[in-house]
């Protein structure tokens, strides 16, 4: 049972709201709200040195049972309740605060955006629930992949998502109640403190492995579809997704390279060499936009 | 974070490693998306073909004359026919957008398979070494101390012993004679209170990128 008696999020600045900034100037105080939340309650928190992504790093040393109090942090001595070594974890966040509108939290997800680490947790924070009022909804890829498989629901599908303008617009506060819902789903799970003990929770370090295993067969099922939308036609869409159906089961990893060697060919033999050492080039800077970041994540 | 660290903190953004800092911890961490099959890097900006897996070329194609040329030299029109039916098509001749008339047409609608408004594109899927197709996240703790001694204690790092885990590494700078920088790496937990001897370092910093995050 999480300890509800922790005050999390707690407005750590006293001398402003969060509601004091707006969406042109909230980005790098928000994220301090975040980190200096996360370090009340005994994690180690490392902000990016180039924005590329992720915006906070968290670390702590917890019980590899999973004794280890919401805030706590072993550090260097053993699990006070069964003796055990403590065990490093690390969570890779990607932070989306926003406003609510009409109660509504909308909030966009790029195919980038999915990593399929489970350790990349997805913290969306609700900086003006009510005026004195803040939330934040701590999701684990893997979590956030089971929910829309559990629901049925995938928006992963529409072409927009892949366009990387698919706004997400079920997430909604319900004030009379004070509850969260996606759709008719109750969302409280995620939220605040009992969003953070999930995200404790050792098993995903401790058979990383499997882990990934387990959220890229989710991945796969979800992201490897297509829906139409208003873009494509009925016949479009079926021989699509025959085709991703059929990749599914045949893709391994010699069929992939072999086809990147014969394309490579293909264009070997159909280019020029200006041509290739130009895209050869652009294929460079792309990849160096990882790690120096000069894209901006969506608002 | 001194000079000695930042100095080492840019050499590993240029070998493709992002850095993270902390406000109050006297160490910093570095972090890299790889493949969880071989090691390489994965790269989220970089696109593949939704339909078939095949790399973004970053070409045009012609709609008129099929030849390719560069996106970035194009002046709106085919080099070769003044076409401007250009289109950001899939290489791949068997792929279903070049095969199927009515995904070639329809994709073609929106500039083709490679232009944003499409959706037939998708962030990096498989490895572009081995294939495989699934990725992790490998992270470190790193400490920088610049020594000019051939041994030193433990207790001369200044480290505390309850900030080493298992992912906490030392990089050594050491400078020679005529200013030449050599770096050494240590696996910290293996050398807390033991003498460290300061040999087989390397002159080249990329081999220190390269132990951290080996590629099979």
């Amino acid at each position: 049972m999480v300890d509800q008696n922790i005050e999390f999020p707690k407005n750590p600045f006293e001398d402003i709201f969060p509601s004091d900034f707006n969406k042109l100037n909230k980005k790098h105080v928000t994220e301090d709200f975040v980190e200096e939340n996360f370090k009340s309650l005994g994690w180690d928190v490392f902000r990016p040195f180039n924005d590329t992504g992720i915006d906070r790093i968290i670390t702590k040393i917890i019980c590899p049972l999973g004794h280890t109090q919401i805030n706590e942090n072993l550090r260097d001595s053993a699990c006070p309740i069964c003796k055990s070594k403590g065990i490093e974890i690390n969570r890779f966040i990607q932070i989306k605060t926003r406003q609510l509108k009409e109660n509504l939290f909308g909030f966009t997800l790029k195919s980038k955006d999915i990593r399929i680490d489970p350790r990349h947790i997805y913290l969306l924070y609700s900086d003006n629930t009510s005026e004195n009022k803040q939330d934040f909804f701590i999701v684990s890829i893997q979590d956030l992949l089971s929910f829309f498989d559990s629901i049925e629901s995938n928006p992963f599908s529409p072409t927009s998502f892949r366009k990387g303008n698919n706004k997400l617009n079920s997430l909604r506060y319900q004030p009379q109640t004070d509850t969260w819902t996606w759709n008719s789903h109750n969302w409280d799970v995620f939220r605040n403190l009992n969003g953070l003990k999930k995200i404790q929770d050792p098993t995903i370090d401790k058979n990383l492995g499997e882990e990934i295993s387990r959220t890229k067969i989710l991945a796969d099922k979800l992201l490897k579809t297509f829906s139409k939308g208003r873009s494509y036609t009925e016949d479009v869409e079926a021989s699509i997704n025959k085709v991703l159906k059929q990749n599914l089961k045949v893709k391994e990893k010699v069929n992939i390279l072999s086809l990147r060697k014969e394309i490579s060919k293909y264009l070997n033999k159909h280019c020029d060499r200006s041509t290739l050492e130009s895209m050869s080039k652009y294929f460079e800077y792309i990849k160096k936009l990882d790690t120096i970041g000069e894209e901006k994540e969506d608002e | 974070m001194n000079n000695d660290e930042k100095s080492i903190a840019y050499a590993f953004i240029a070998n493709g490693v992002q850095i993270y800092l902390s406000d109050s911890l006297n160490y910093f961490t570095i972090s890299k998306l790889i493949c969880n099959n071989c090691g390489h890097s994965w790269y989220m900006n970089l696109t593949e073909c939704f339909l078939c897996g095949a790399l973004n070329p970053f070409l045009y194609r012609c709609g008129e004359c099929g030849s390719f040329q560069s996106i970035t030299k194009s002046s709106g029109k085919c080099s070769k026919c003044n076409s401007i039916k250009l289109v950001t098509a899939c290489p791949n001749p068997d792929c279903l957008s070049n095969k199927n008339e009515r995904v070639f047409e329809e994709a073609n609608k929106f500039g083709g398979v490679f232009n944003k408004d499409s959706g037939l594109l998708i962030s990096q899927q498989y490895c572009i070494k081995c294939g495989n197709d699934t990725h992790r996240y490998q992270n470190y703790k790193i400490y920088v101390r610049k020594i000019n001694k051939d041994k030193i204690d433990f207790k001369d790092l200044g480290i505390k012993q309850e900030e080493i885990t298992d992912k906490t590494r030392l990089i050594i700078k050491r400078v020679g004679k005529n200013n030449t920088i050599s770096y050494g790496l240590l696996k910290l937990k293996e050398f807390i209170n033991k003498p460290i001897a300061l040999d087989g370092l390397r002159k080249d910093f990329n081999l220190i990128a390269e132990e951290l995050f080996p590629i099979n």
